[in-house]
């Protein structure tokens, strides 16, 4: 990442290799939408390219890539929430009817995956720990650097996730 | 360990959080406590599934990444403009806006037709194909260098990863070949050893490869990829083989599967 910083832009593409895996299954099990998480890994490294003046030799590149990561998919829930408000208008003043978009239909068809179905029915923050906390790679440590804030809290949040990600597996695979 | 303990560090054990010395002890509790046991149980099949969560993007995703490094190292495009054309198009476009847009294509289409020049049509395309071209071999430059860097890796999963980059070069070097065949003849985990014979049956028109992978069946401790490579040497009808599968068939340890294998395989390439 440092060569990138200083303007070896090729370097990105050793980074890309090595860590669009983690990033690409990261947004996908967010929101079990394989389309979108491709689009998101790309504007990923459109920004660590964009932004790279920001990264710090102390820290950790990861951690770094994640926090960016992390932004990306909150722009994309604050966009989705204005485009629901323009939706929701839409269909009063032309009285749709039941609309689905080609997203949403692909997003049903992947969330077949029982894993995925039971992840989708978690809040963000919830999937969000978990998908975090399974990548090997990351300890506590880091999954708190990105999250902004304690260790002890980052296991804390980690451990009633998992939690509740197990009573709903469990009840979606009984029935 | 006491039963609060195990229920308060089965989470962590879940996530892989553990060190290796509190994982063997939390283990060897579940073996020893049928209440742990019971509660992890439970826990089980959800386990299994995080764990072989392994989904991966398509070339789409990699072609669309060179693209716009491509973009970047080449010109001096402002980065607005450059975000716009590798975000997906917008899908709704006021009816207005699509008349016009629709105007405008036609209108342009009209004009390009009466003073298109074949030269520069051409000019154009060969400037595409160039830049494509370019951007392919960087892909396969970086995914080389990727592949080397990954070999020696401690993590099992790290030298799979290289394997499985390896498979999508549409060109083996020489460094990448011999790094594939450290694998498959010294790598301690079994399933790199199969993953190698996978990439490396990639190269069989290579020479140098396929004596290799010949030269590799007497190497081979493992049953399952003894077997492996009989499969590929019958695929192959590779000649050359006979003699090592022979050799392999006087050890005096043989699996008696492969035994059987070596024998059908050898039929099979007479």
């Amino acid at each position: 990442m440092l060569a990138v910083k200083r303007g070896d832009s090729q370097k990105l593409g050793t980074l890309y290799e090595r860590y669009k895996d983690w990033l690409f299954r990261f947004f996908l099990q967010l929101h079990g939408n394989s389309v979108l998480g491709e689009d998101m890994v790309q504007t990923v490294f459109m920004r660590i390219l964009k932004y790279k003046h920001t990264y710090t030799e102390d820290s950790k590149y990861v951690t770094w890539m994640f926090q960016i990561a992390r932004n990306v998919n909150n722009d994309h829930f604050r966009k989705r929430e204005q485009k629901h408000v323009k939706e929701e208008i839409d269909k009063i003043n032309f009285k749709l009817s039941d609309y689905e978009t080609a997203d949403e239909r692909i997003e049903k068809q992947e969330s077949s995956h029982l894993l995925h179905r039971a992840l989708q029915k978690l809040p963000i923050d919830k999937r969000e720990v978990i998908v975090l906390s399974k990548l090997k790679e990351l300890k506590y440590r880091e999954v708190a650097t990105i999250l902004g804030c304690t260790e002890n809290t980052a296991r804390m949040k980690a451990h009633r996730a998992l939690i509740d990600l197990k009573e709903i597996y469990l009840s979606i695979e009984k029935n | 360990m006491t039963i609060e303990k195990f229920k308060n560090l089965l989470p962590d054990f879940i996530l892989g959080m553990l060190s290796e010395a509190e994982e063997i002890e939390l283990r060897s509790f579940i073996q020893s406590n049928l209440e742990a046991a019971s509660i992890y149980e439970e826990w089980k099949s959800l386990e299994e599934e995080l764990d072989t969560i392994s989904e991966q993007p398509s070339r789409k995703m990699d072609d669309r990444f060179y693209q716009f490094l491509e973009s970047e190292n080449n010109d001096g495009v402002d980065e607005s403009a450059k975000v716009y054309s590798i975000n997906r198009p917008k899908k709704e476009l006021g009816w207005l806006k699509a008349v016009a847009v629709a105007a405008i294509l036609v209108v342009g289409f009209l004009i390009g037709k009466q003073w298109e020049s074949p030269s520069i049509v051409n000019t154009q395309e060969i400037t595409n194909s160039t830049a494509l071209q370019e951007a392919a071999q960087e892909t396969e430059a970086v995914r080389t260098e990727l592949v080397i860097s990954l070999v020696d890796q401690p993590s099992a999963s790290k030298r799979l990863q290289a394997l499985s980059e390896a498979s999508k070069l549409s060109e083996a070097t020489d460094q990448v070949i011999n790094a594939l065949f450290k694998m498959l003849n010294s790598d301690p985990n079994v399933n790199v050893r199969l993953a190698a014979v996978s990439a490396l049956s990639n190269y069989v028109e290579n020479p140098k490869v396929r004596e290799g992978l010949v030269l590799s069946i007497t190497m081979q401790d493992s049953p399952m990829v003894q077997i492996a490579l009989a499969d590929l040497m019958v695929t192959l009808k590779e000649q050359k083989s006979i003699n090592s599968m022979e050799t392999l068939l006087q050890k005096p340890d043989i699996n008696q599967a492969v035994k059987q294998k070596l024998e059908e395989s050898i039929n099979q390439i007479i």
